[in-house]
């Protein structure tokens, strides 16, 4: 009964429009799952592939066995004891078995194991023919399909992205029947929506694909993006121009269609009078457009579009009218707007919810000057400075009551500074609106100007108070209001100022202010907690792009006299440029001496104090012990200068002059003594190196080789 | 072709369809989803295939008719079809025809957008339907009115008949259609739109549509407790209406918002529950009768 034969598995799921987000996430799923199917059904394969179109879910599995291969297996039964009633009659238990087994009583066997005497079934399973199990496996592979959001239709119970309105199921040139709510499997798939609309009979798998381009569906969806990516560049240096072609846009576009056509079109350069990110955006986000630019990265009067259907010159009239008519719907907003200077925008944003619990964007704006006021005091700013800031801050969300804000969010900012500037507010005031929200997308710069980053911290610091003073903490991969993402901005700009606030001063500052406010968060202590480990964790992220040892981040992390992000940035790229160095792994080695005997001595509840004024020279017994204390005394001083002028490099110096000492006393001193006044004397002494140690690093996480 | 005449061809059509061609509902309704023909019917067993013209009212919505698209009250061209059936997409597509709009000369696009009423509690799956880029209806799988499930599920087709007849007649203005021969959008709407502009606002008593909103809030919950469906319904509507005028007076702080919104739905949704049970206890008559309908019931006229 062995057949080595083997074809090629096609399953097709026709649906109406799938929305093109899903199915990038789809077809792999897809692809997945059919894997694991035919894995679970013991079917020998060679490889699956997953296509798709918006209309098409299909799969193909190449070289499936068209039989499960034969096997032989032993079934083990109920205990030998469970078997037998008192009269040694079979039991309920012992009939049931050979039942489910298919065997008669004769046929069981009863066997001696480690657990004790068993019923046991010996088996031959001649296997299935694939099509057979494969009917019974693949509704339920299409029912345990997940997307983001599933609907029910018609009078139908099962859920799936859209409704599911064909299906063909070949193996070989059979078709594999089931049937899922009335949708029944067959060999008729169907083409291109409009240019193909006529159910066609799959002739074969292998020949399935090219039936489809007959029909006008191009299945392949890295195929349909080369076509888009090509045709679009040969359009645009048509007229000399450079399309705007963003991946994410191109994806979109590659699965709104099952035949990719392009078409450049035109709009009147007068509009060219509205701000280009307007332009760009009302041809991208509205109408899935590629915009031109020149070489000078200057935008064109025009667009390339990607359409599924039609005749070009209708289609093209159709985009430019539609495109048009969304640029005097912006030329109308931007006009309306400009009727009043930016700053009559403030009163409105009382009326629009930031957060629920956390009030008005109004409240927010109150909390952003409370705070810049502090931070300029902070960064001892002049009273110039500090109005540039306040002024920035006062207009910073006054473009969100704006139409044109309204009408694109994703221009916020942007708007902002447009207008500003038409109000003739001060250059660095409308930078800093535009530049607050930057960096906008990972990658990209974090804002250039002082205002800009000051303003940008500040924003969020209060977004993250807030919502994590509510419990709002990013869990897995869910972080709807994009926390970890602001922490990540956060740090880039921190990373750059060495003067600014430590994290737990600006978090207890935002906490104040909306104390202030009357808003009811979590408490500061538990605030600051999840605080730091959402920051560390972004910060541990950071430094690992930047090519920091993982051992060295947690080093780092570990250690510091206050949490500067400037602070753990630079003491980590600093031991990530010293790693290497002889020097280097010397001071590990002594570092990790104190910080070993004081773990040890804690395990026994014996605490040391890490302060100079704890050490008493009068009960040193031994030279080493004066010679270090010397030596911590005069590093003591000099660090706690050094520290706060971030000079890492001099720190490491200073404690590159202790590490002999340090040394001397462990080889010539037995520190855990008997008598406990001694004890305590020296641990506090090594405590006090300690504490310098970890000024720079934990050096305990560094792994050595 | 004129503005009438596009809205009398989407009626024949649907009627040639099978479907029930209803007259707009005489309540302030924000769309046609939220007149009962469309809330109410979509729950329940029984069949319903209607269509109708519904005059729409958003006041926030309003521009002083200086904008080319943008109006406070406009029209939608509302198709409900219950159960869904299996080829409602290429029934649509007809209906283009229909207006003269064939599908295989134009880019014809289903772009996906669910869709939320949280004043209704109702929610769908579905597209937006681009035609050559412009959006031209809102193509929606009822999963929910009221809080409760739809089984089975209604496909709610929504044309925007302004837009479409932008594109047909080549306006760029809808105060520019041609309503019918030689008469304008704008002669038959511009005052009228105008005049609620400046109600809606400058003008309207907050503190009298706060009232109202109270009375009529009572009076919905007073009735729908005895049963009085459609009469409570409607109220609901005017809390909604009250509360869309408030809120473009900008007379709803943010706070309050939520909580107006909440109190709708609850009327609304108090409606719903107590419409089923209603028809229920009829034991949903519409099961009983036999619906004609299908393109193949249009192609043997």
């Amino acid at each position: 009964m062995e057949s080595k034969e083997r074809a090629t598995l096609l399953l097709e799921i026709g649906t109406e429009e799938m929305p093109a987000g899903f199915m990038k996430e789809i077809l792999d799923q897809l692809q997945e799952r059919l894997t694991e199917t035919l894995q679970e059904l013991r079917l020998e394969f060679g490889s699956v592939r997953t296509l798709g179109t918006p209309r098409r879910l299909i799969a193909l599995a190449h070289e499936v066995a068209l039989r499960q291969p034969a096997e032989q297996r032993t079934v083990r039964g109920p205990a030998k004891r469970a078997c037998f009633d008192a009269q040694g009659n079979p039991t309920q238990a012992l009939l049931g078995f050979a039942r489910s087994r298919g065997v008669s009583l004769e046929q069981v066997q009863f066997v001696e194991t480690p657990q004790g005497e068993y019923a046991l079934v010996e088996e031959y399973d001649e296997g299935r023919p694939a099509a057979e199990v494969l009917a019974e496996a693949l509704p339920a592979l299409i029912r345990s399909m997940t997307f983001p959001k599933t609907l029910r239709w018609g009078a139908r119970q099962m859920r799936f992205g859209r409704p599911i309105r064909w299906m063909v199921a070949l193996l070989a040139q059979e078709v594999i029947p089931f049937e899922l709510e009335g949708i029944r499997s067959d060999r008729f798939s169907r083409g291109h929506r409009f240019q193909s609309p006529e159910p066609f009979e799959v002739r074969s798998p292998e020949s399935f694909l090219d039936q489809l381009r007959q029909a006008h569906v191009l299945a392949d969806p890295q195929e349909r993006a080369e076509i888009i990516q090509r045709e679009a560049h040969r359009l645009a240096e048509s007229i000399g121009a450079r399309p705007m072609i963003e991946p994410d846009l191109l994806e979109e576009n590659v699965f709104l269609v099952e035949e990719p056509h392009l078409l450049l079109g035109n709009f009147p350069e007068s509009f060219l009078r509205l701000p280009a990110p307007v332009l760009v955006s009302a041809m991208k986000k509205h109408e899935k457009f590629f915009p031109l630019q020149n070489a000078e990265g200057q935008l064109l009067p025009g667009f390339i579009s990607v359409y599924n259907n039609g005749a070009p010159d209708k289609v093209r009239e159709g985009n430019e009218w539609v495109l048009v008519a969304r640029f005097n719907d912006a030329g109308f907003f931007y006009d309306e707007d400009l009727k009043q200077p930016l700053e009559a925008f403030v009163p409105a944003l009382g009326r629009i919810l930031y957060q629920q619990k956390l009030g008005t964007l109004l409240d927010k704006v109150n909390r952003l000057k409370r705070l810049a006021d502090r931070l300029a005091r902070a960064l001892d700013w002049d009273p110039p400075q500090l109005q540039t800031l306040l002024r920035a801050v006062e207009l910073c969300k006054a473009d969100l009551a704006t139409q044109m804000v309204m009408e694109f969010p994703d221009l916020q900012g942007i708007i902002g500074r447009e207008y500003a500037l038409k109000a003739g507010e001060p250059v660095a005031v409308a930078e800093a609106i535009a530049e607050h929200y930057e960096p906008r997308h990972a990658g990209d710069p974090p804002p250039q100007s002082q205002i800009g980053r000051a303003l940008a911290v500040l924003d969020r610091i209060d977004t993250l108070v807030g919502y994590v003073g509510l419990g709002y903490m990013p869990k897995g991969s869910s972080d709807p209001f994009g926390l970890r993402r602001a922490t990540t901005a956060l740090i880039e700009i921190l990373a750059e100022e060495p003067d600014y606030p430590t994290l737990a001063e600006l978090v207890q500052a935002g906490h104040d202010e909306y104390r202030e406010q009357k808003v009811m968060l979590k408490p500061l202590p538990a605030l600051q907690t999840d605080l730091r480990s959402l920051f560390y964790a972004r910060l541990e992220a950071y430094l690992e792009e930047r090519g920091v040892r993982y051992d060295l981040i947690r080093a780092t992390l570990g250690s510091g006299w206050d949490d500067s992000v400037y602070g753990f940035v630079q003491r980590a790229l600093l031991l990530q440029s010293l790693s290497d160095t002889p020097d280097f792994k010397a001071i590990t080695l002594t570092a990790t001496r104190p910080a070993n005997i004081l773990s040890a001595a804690e395990k026994k509840q014996i605490r040391a104090v890490a302060s100079m004024n704890e050490v008493d020279p009068t009960l040193f017994e031994h030279e080493a012990e004066h010679q270090l204390y010397n030596a911590l005394q005069n590093a003591t001083a000099q660090m706690e200068v050094l520290y706060y002028r971030h000079d890492y490099q001099a720190i490491y110096e200073a404690l590159r002059v202790i590490d002999e000492p340090v040394n001397r006393l462990f080889d010539s001193v037995m520190v855990m003594v008997d008598e406990e006044r001694l004890r305590q004397n020296r641990l506090n002494l090594l405590a006090c190196a300690n504490r310098l140690y970890l000024a720079l690093a934990d050096f305990t996480q560094i792994v050595q080789e | 072709m004129s503005f009438q005449e596009m809205l009398f061809r989407l009626e024949q059509f649907w009627s040639d369809y099978g479907c029930l061609i209803l007259q707009p509902y005489d309540v302030e309704v924000g769309a046609g989803t939220m007149a009962p023909a469309t809330t109410l019917r979509a729950l329940g067993p029984e069949p319903w295939y209607v269509a109708y013209v519904q005059p729409s009212r958003r006041p926030a919505d309003g521009r002083y008719a200086r904008n080319p698209m943008r109006l406070q009250h406009y029209y939608q061209y509302q198709v409900i079809l219950k159960p869904s059936p299996d080829d409602v997409v290429d029934v649509y597509l007809e209906s283009l025809r229909a207006i003269g709009i064939e599908p295989e000369e134009h880019d014809i696009r289903f772009v996906e957008d669910d869709w939320e009423a949280p004043t209704l509690g109702a929610s769908g799956v579905g597209w937006e339907v681009w035609l050559n880029g412009t959006e031209i209806t809102q193509f929606t799988y009822f999963q929910q009115v009221g809080g409760i499930e739809c089984d089975p599920v209604c496909a709610e087709i929504t044309y925007g008949p302004e837009r479409l007849c932008m594109l047909i007649q080549k306006k760029n203005s809808v105060w520019d259609l041609e309503w019918h021969r030689g008469i304008t959008y704008a002669d038959v709407d511009k005052q009228f739109e105008l005049e609620h502009n400046y109600y809606n606002f400058e003008e309207a008593d907050t503190e009298m549509l706060f009232r109202l909103f109270e009375m009529y809030e009572k009076e919905s919950a007073r009735i729908a407790e005895r049963g009085l469906v459609h009469p409570a319904f409607d109220l609901a509507l005017k809390c909604s209406h009250i509360f869309n005028l408030l809120d473009a007076r900008g007379s709803i702080s943010v706070t309050e918002r939520a909580s107006y919104i909440q109190r709708i739905r609850a009327l609304a949704r108090a409606c719903c529950l107590k419409h089923l049970e209603t028809r229920e206890a009829e034991a949903f008559p519409l099961l009983q009768k036999e619906w004609q309908v299908g393109l193949k019931h249009r192609a043997g006229k």
